[in-house]
């Protein structure tokens, strides 16, 4: 019986950061216009979602871990 | 570890047991305290910078204990006192596990992750679908190639016709 779930989260997490799709430079009507990153309806509501704010604050706290090995 | 499992579980409460008070009685019959994933960490955050409690989670940690182990008794503990749903504690757990982490490591504690790829700590099928097929895969490469494969492969023809056609 699993009592402890704590490593499936843990793994299930990095994975679903792991498979984050990566912004994409959508070209404006603009002409003349750099092209601007632009968020989709589907990345703002991504965002609501509280495994994607918990994939952020973990993404946070490595990095802040990896400065501290790193010196 | 097998003689453990054997054992009768005769600790555990009788069936009804959770019956025998009233409801609403128990902390966690009652609605969370904190519902969202921000709120529960505001209330871990500060519990876990605090100097007392790092010393003792330093100190579990040395004993050997995993973070993960750690983590998951603390949520638990959360959620029998009605801070947090049972929902919310698990979303904040790996969380949980990177704090005591990077607290163990700025105080330079060795600790046990308890996120070692294990067969006993992977509940995942697939991570022991992958183990499993990897292990008989290095099993059939040890062996000498005479036992693996000694009959040369035989060609069977295969009638196309459908099950009601005249056999020829």
């Amino acid at each position: 019986m699993l009592t402890n779930p704590t490593a499936i989260m843990h793994q299930n997490l990095s994975m679903a950061m792991k498979n984050t799709p990566e912004e994409k430079e959508v070209s404006k009507n603009t002409l003349m216009g750099p092209p601007k990153k632009q968020m989709t309806k589907a990345k703002e509501d991504d965002i609501l979602q509280p495994s994607r704010r918990i994939a952020s604050y973990i993404d946070t706290i490595q990095k802040k871990r990896e400065e501290i090995k790193n010196g | 570890m097998a003689d453990i499992m054997m054992q009768p579980p005769l600790d555990a409460p009788i069936p009804g047991h959770s019956l025998t008070k009233e409801l609403g009685s128990r902390p966690w019959q009652q609605p969370a305290q904190y519902t969202t994933v921000e709120d529960a960490l505001d209330y871990y955050i500060p519990r876990l910078e605090s100097e007392e409690v790092t010393e003792q989670l330093l100190d579990v940690l040395e004993m050997g204990i995993p973070v993960t182990t750690v983590a998951n008794t603390m949520q638990l503990g959360s959620v029998m006192e009605g801070k947090h749903s049972v929902d919310v504690g698990m979303l904040i757990l790996p969380v949980l596990v990177e704090l005591i982490m990077l607290i163990a490591d700025s105080a330079k504690v060795e600790y046990t992750s308890g996120l070692e790829k294990d067969k006993k700590m992977r509940g995942s099928l697939v991570d022991l679908a992958v183990s499993k097929f990897n292990e008989e895969k290095g099993m059939k490469q040890d062996l000498p190639i005479s036992e693996v494969d000694d009959e040369p492969l035989k060609v069977t023809a295969s009638s196309s016709s459908g099950l009601m056609s005249r056999s020829i």
